[in-house]
């Protein structure tokens, strides 16, 4: 289907201009750090030296002192917090660990965590007040080594911590925060009937989501202890959440103004400089600017997990799977709570194999707390399995693609994690590409193909709209969403299509909190689905009201109007001219007031995604360099609201996933200090560095939506990382015993291992 | 017990630590609610604050915020962690 327009639909499937597009390319949106209020004064954040170690004592007094200096804020302004997880939006969060990130209690756990703050007039005298603030260590040994950390007489970063498991809370603290496993069949059996087996372990480093809009808010307090907050953040709903939590504050008394996003992948689904600015803030008396620098970014955000993922697969002659096992192990950073378990229920999910076994750490160190990174867990956990199988296939001389089709899930195929799939496009991907032409095209002397595939869940959660009618019968759409890839624009071609009125009749809004209802964060390739979800069900409300309106005007029973191409119309034998939206807009007054409607959900019914990758790449022999030459990704988008945005999704995740592959660390000293913290030195891939991505879009409905949207965000970046790695072994000519598994794939390691294979 | 459904209920693995191994149980109820209260009175380690922890797919929909959910006749419900994403 490749993105056509569908006829079956007027607006939805086209490639409308979008809404936002001129703002931003002009320069005239505001994003984060464009904000300012009169009388606002600059925060600056004093970050730890030290990746771990004890905080003795903090004295501010002399930075106090400063002329210019209007507060100060340590975590002794941060309301007690008991420790323990808790519901909170989409999961589990432990608001101790969550308040210490904000600003450190009692030991600093990372390099770069905050420490202290200041609000002075300027941004020159907070940064020399900062210098003020002293801060007496008791510098701990640091915990880096994923491996080392789990080993019983490893540094401990939380004295308290034991690993919860299956069995319960462990009573001897370690740096394992959790451990847990999924199985069905038994993997014994299956191994033991396996004509091959393949077992590797995969290792990929701590990677950064690379948005390029640093984090930055503005917060102004009053007397009345409200607070206002402008940010810009993947869930204004989720600011004023944890913002009312941290500070022990109702909700009501946070109103968070959503400005323009660039760029957040996850990474901007927690906070860390709003509850500060609001302490400092209220200190103050002055509203409280504060924005990272790129380096901030890097040290002292949530990046993606890295990873320890061994697999073992065992298949039948014929390429029937028969056991899969995974032991994964993901860091979590400084504070529990990595990707373990979406990591582990993804690894294996595109296989039917009936024997699978998966165990998974969440495992502490002093490195930053993560974050969520497109489809959290399952790049890492994908990059191991789809190796593995590639392995196979080349060991039984399968072609890849047929032996994950001989594998594949399907409609009524059962999950590890419990359910059945409903409809799904796994094997539409896959069939769509091995007839593709790339596929067929024939490699050159040093290049090298791989492929893999990937999946992702997508959720629904909770999502409001409101529509109003201005009077002269455009539709204003509000959502609660930010707009981070593409939404105003979907929210406006789904409102267009269930209105029947054109495109450029609808005007879509991102409405502050006050405004709309409550929306969860955008991400999880939720919010086409599920905040799309409430615009089409308001869309319906609005039109039974403009039915009954209409009757009243038509002097007819409501039942016979009909709604169509935006029109109230009545049953041609009465005779009865069909009342436009405009028409009923402006006899609003004498049809019982103005024109809005509402709806909310708990939006069920979210249809995952599938995608397939296939990539070539070119490995320079003298320098181990490699070139990416051909990238195709394929994906199970549901369907298409604007194939555009669905295609620079799809093409986003691969480009961020070969960047993962190929260049992307964050490289640390012995001492913690992360050695890249900036884009010269943590290099994400340019533009330059890679052909047009090719992409296409299969179109399998999901059955759980008025229009079939499944939500395009997470799974592309699954299947990236998998295939590089398997289109460089092939290009070293590594057969099918993989030589380079641990990621990034950088030239030193390239060449050593093509050294390596040639004797 | 008459009106009562016999459904069966898979625990997600990390939830066996408080059902004593068990990974599976059919008990007789007909809602979500029902089903909390017994499975906290068989297991009493569960309560309600880990079983807010989980998402549940009945009949393989899964459902984040299941409070008033009814069940059908042999209704299959897992318990699954909650999934967030970036």
């Amino acid at each position: 289907m490749s993105g056509q327009t569908s006829s079956e639909y007027k607006y939805i499937g086209t490639r409308s201009i979008r809404p936002d597009g001129a703002d931003k390319v002009t320069g005239r949106a505001n994003y984060g750090a464009d904000f300012f209020l009169p009388g606002m004064v600059h925060g600056k954040i004093l970050r730890s030296p030290l990746a771990h170690a004890k905080i003795l004592s903090i004295d501010v007094s002399a930075a106090l002192a400063m002329p210019g200096v209007l507060s100060i804020a340590t975590s002794e302004d941060l309301p007690d917090m008991n420790a323990g997880t808790e519901s909170a939006g989409e999961g589990e969060v432990d608001f101790y660990d969550f308040s210490c990130n904000v600003l450190a209690r009692e030991k600093v756990l990372y390099h770069g965590q905050a420490v202290a703050a200041v609000a002075a007039t300027s941004e020159a005298i907070a940064r020399s007040a900062l210098d003020k603030i002293v801060v007496d260590y008791e510098e701990l040994t640091p915990v880096l080594d994923l491996l080392g950390a789990q080993k019983s007489d490893s540094p401990l970063l939380h004295k308290n911590q034991t690993t919860e498991g299956p069995k319960g809370k462990g009573k001897t603290p370690s740096n394992i925060a959790k451990q847990m496993m999924l199985a069905r069949g038994n993997v014994d059996e299956g191994f033991s009937e396996a004509d091959v087996v393949v077992e590797k372990t995969f290792i990929s480093p701590i990677v950064h989501q690379g948005y390029i809009e640093p984090h930055a808010c503005v917060v102004r307090t009053n007397e009345s202890n409200q607070i206002d907050v402008w940010c810009s953040s993947q869930g204004h709903f989720m600011v004023r959440s944890f913002m009312a939590r941290l500070l022990a504050m109702d909700v009501s008394n946070i109103k968070v103004t959503p400005l323009e996003i660039g760029g957040g992948f996850g990474g901007k689904t927690v906070i860390y400089l709003e509850p500060v600015a609001a302490i400092l803030s209220r200190k103050a008396g002055r509203p409280v600017k504060m924005v990272m620098d790129r380096e901030e970014v890097f040290r002292a955000t949530g990046p993606g997990s890295s990873s320890i993922v061994k697999v073992k697969v065992g298949a039948k002659s014929d390429g029937r799977i028969v056991a899969m096992e995974a032991d994964i192990t993901l860091n979590a950073g400084a504070f529990k709570g990595s990707p373990m378990m979406p990591s582990m229920m993804c690894v294996f999910t595109p296989y039917t194999c009936p024997n699978m076994k998966v165990t998974g750490k969440d495992v502490v160190t002093n490195t930053p707390k993560v974050a969520a990174y497109r489809a959290p867990g399952a790049p890492q956990s994908h990059l191991a399995a789809e190796c593995v199988v590639n392995e196979i296939a080349k060991r039984l001389n399968i072609d890849p693609i047929d032996l994950r089709l001989l594998n594949a899930v399907d409609e009524g195929s059962p999950t590890i994690y419990g359910p059945k799939f409903k409809a799904i496009g796994l094997k539409a991907a896959l069939t769509e590409a091995r007839s593709h032409p790339h596929y067929a095209s024939a490699l050159s002397d040093n290049q090298g193909r791989g492929v893999a595939c990937g999946f992702w869940f997508n959720v629904g959660l909770q999502s409001s709209a409101t529509i109003n009618i201005t009077e002269s019968g455009k539709a204003v759409v509000i959502t609660g969403n930010p707009d981070i890839g593409g939404s105003r624009a979907s929210m406006a071609l789904m409102a267009a299509e269930s209105l029947g009125i054109p495109l450029d009749q609808i005007k879509p809004i991102i409405g502050d909190t006050e405004s709309v209802g409550y929306n969860d964060v955008t991400g999880g390739s939720r919010t086409t689905f599920a905040s799309g979800g409430a615009v089409i069900k308001a869309a319906e409300n609005l039109i039974q009201d403009l039915k009954r309106r209409a009757a009243k005007l038509m002097d007819i029973d409501v039942e016979l109007v009909q709604w169509i191409d935006g029109q109230a119309v009545a049953p041609a034998d009465l005779d009865k001219k069909p009342l436009s939206l405009a028409r009923l807009a402006r006899k609003a007054g004498a049809t019982g007031g103005p024109l809005t409607a509402t709806a909310t959900q708990t939006a069920r019914g979210a249809g995952p995604s599938f995608a397939v990758n296939i990539i070539d790449v070119e490995v320079d022999k003298e320098t181990g360099s490699v070139d990416v030459k051909r990238v195709t990704v394929l994906q199970d988008a549901g369907k298409a609201i604007h194939p555009s945005y669905v295609e620079g999704q799809m093409q986003g995740g691969a480009v961020q996933g070969i960047g993962w592959a190929l260049n992307e660390e964050f490289v640390y000293n012995e001492k913690g200090v992360m050695e890249n913290p900036g884009f010269l030195d943590y290099r994400i891939p340019l533009a330059s560095d890679l052909p047009m991505i090719d992409t296409v879009i299969i179109e399998v409905p999901n059955p759980g939506h008025p229009y079939g949207v499944r939500g395009v965000g997470e799974a592309p970046i699954c299947p990236p990382m998998a295939a590089v790695t398997s289109a460089v072994n092939d290009a070293i000519g590594c057969g099918a015993d993989f030589q380079l598994t641990e990621l990034p794939l950088s030239p030193v390691k390239v060449l050593d291992a093509a050294e390596k294979l040639m004797g | 017990m008459l009106g009562f459904h016999m459904v069966k209920i898979i625990f997600a693995s990390a939830m066996e630590q408080y059902t004593r191994g068990e990974k599976e149980i059919r008990i007789n109820v007909t809602t979500y609610r029902q089903a909390c209260e017994l499975l906290m009175r068989e297991f009493p380690l569960l309560n309600k604050e880990t079983l807010s922890e989980f998402s549940v797919a009945i009949d393989d929909e899964i459902i984040h915020e299941p409070l008033l959910e009814s069940f059908e006749l042999n209704s299959v419900v897992f318990f699954v962690p909650k999934i967030a994403a970036g």
